[in-house]
């Protein structure tokens, strides 16, 4: 699935600050409250991505995080994407650090909306050439470009 | 009818988050948990309903919202008499156009 209609430059995050996982989350969902008509209600949400993420991990191997909700909260389908090129420390039950996060956000009528993109987001986490393309972005729309021409 | 309705809903969401799990880890250990709890709900639900839902999962959802007065599994609008009868219990909640499992 192409991930092109998903991605654009006001929804990358360069640079995440490390913290809680809660305040990780917070700054992924910056951009989706500045738009303003993706999310409903910002607490809610978060804590539905909370609730989902202690269902099971969303966390990969390689610590490439995709933490993701079904939420009454949620609009519309919404993907946003964070880069900490150093690692940060995402899921505390996990040893490895995260580089790139990958929120998604689904609407709670279409709870099986993003299942397309999560494949296509986990192949693209499997391939080491892309994702260090994708963190040597310097800017979002680097990271658009690296994104939106992946045909995975 | 209507009591086995939000246990074939946790079980749509279980089974959608074991999707996920595997999409994300493949085999491992989380996925098995996830797999037993979907068993253990699995059981709590009557043979046809359950026969119902899996038929109806093979294409989507089974069991899906309402919004203003709207299917969202067909997005066909329910007529207001039958979403009555169903809310009043004299009619069971099941989409009278795809047939799936409506949550009121």
């Amino acid at each position: 699935m192409k991930l092109k209609p998903f991605v654009s430059a006001d929804k990358v995050v360069l640079n995440l600050e490390s913290g809680s996982q809660g305040d990780i989350l917070k700054q992924l969902m910056l951009p989706l409250v500045k738009v303003g008509n993706m999310i409903a209600n910002e607490e809610e949400f978060l804590s539905d991505l909370i609730t989902r993420e202690n269902e099971v991990t969303t966390v990969m191997e390689n610590g490439i995080a995709f933490p993701h909700a079904r939420s009454e909260a949620v609009n519309r389908l919404c993907l946003v994407v964070g880069l900490a090129p150093d690692g940060i420390q995402f899921s505390p039950e996990k040893g490895n650090t995260s580089k790139v996060i990958f929120l998604i956000g689904v609407p709670s009528f279409a709870p099986t909306a993003h299942i397309p993109i999560l494949q296509s987001l986990a192949t693209f986490a499997k391939d080491e050439v892309r994702l260090e393309k994708l963190l040597a972005a310097k800017t979002p729309a680097q990271a658009v470009k690296v994104l939106a021409t992946y045909k995975g | 009818m209507s009591e086995v309705i939000p246990l074939l809903e946790k079980l749509q969401n279980l089974e959608i988050t074991l999707n996920e799990a595997e999409i994300l880890h493949g085999d491992r250990p989380e996925v098995d948990d996830l797999k037993k709890k979907c068993q253990d709900i699995r059981r709590q639900i009557d043979t046809d309903a359950l026969a119902r839902y899996d038929r109806l999962s093979r294409h989507g959802l089974s069991v899906v919202k309402i919004i203003n007065d709207m299917c969202m599994g067909c997005h066909m609008i329910i007529p207001k008499g039958d979403l009555n009868r169903m809310t009043s219990g004299k009619e069971d909640a099941i989409c009278p156009n795809c047939g799936r499992y409506l949550i009121l």
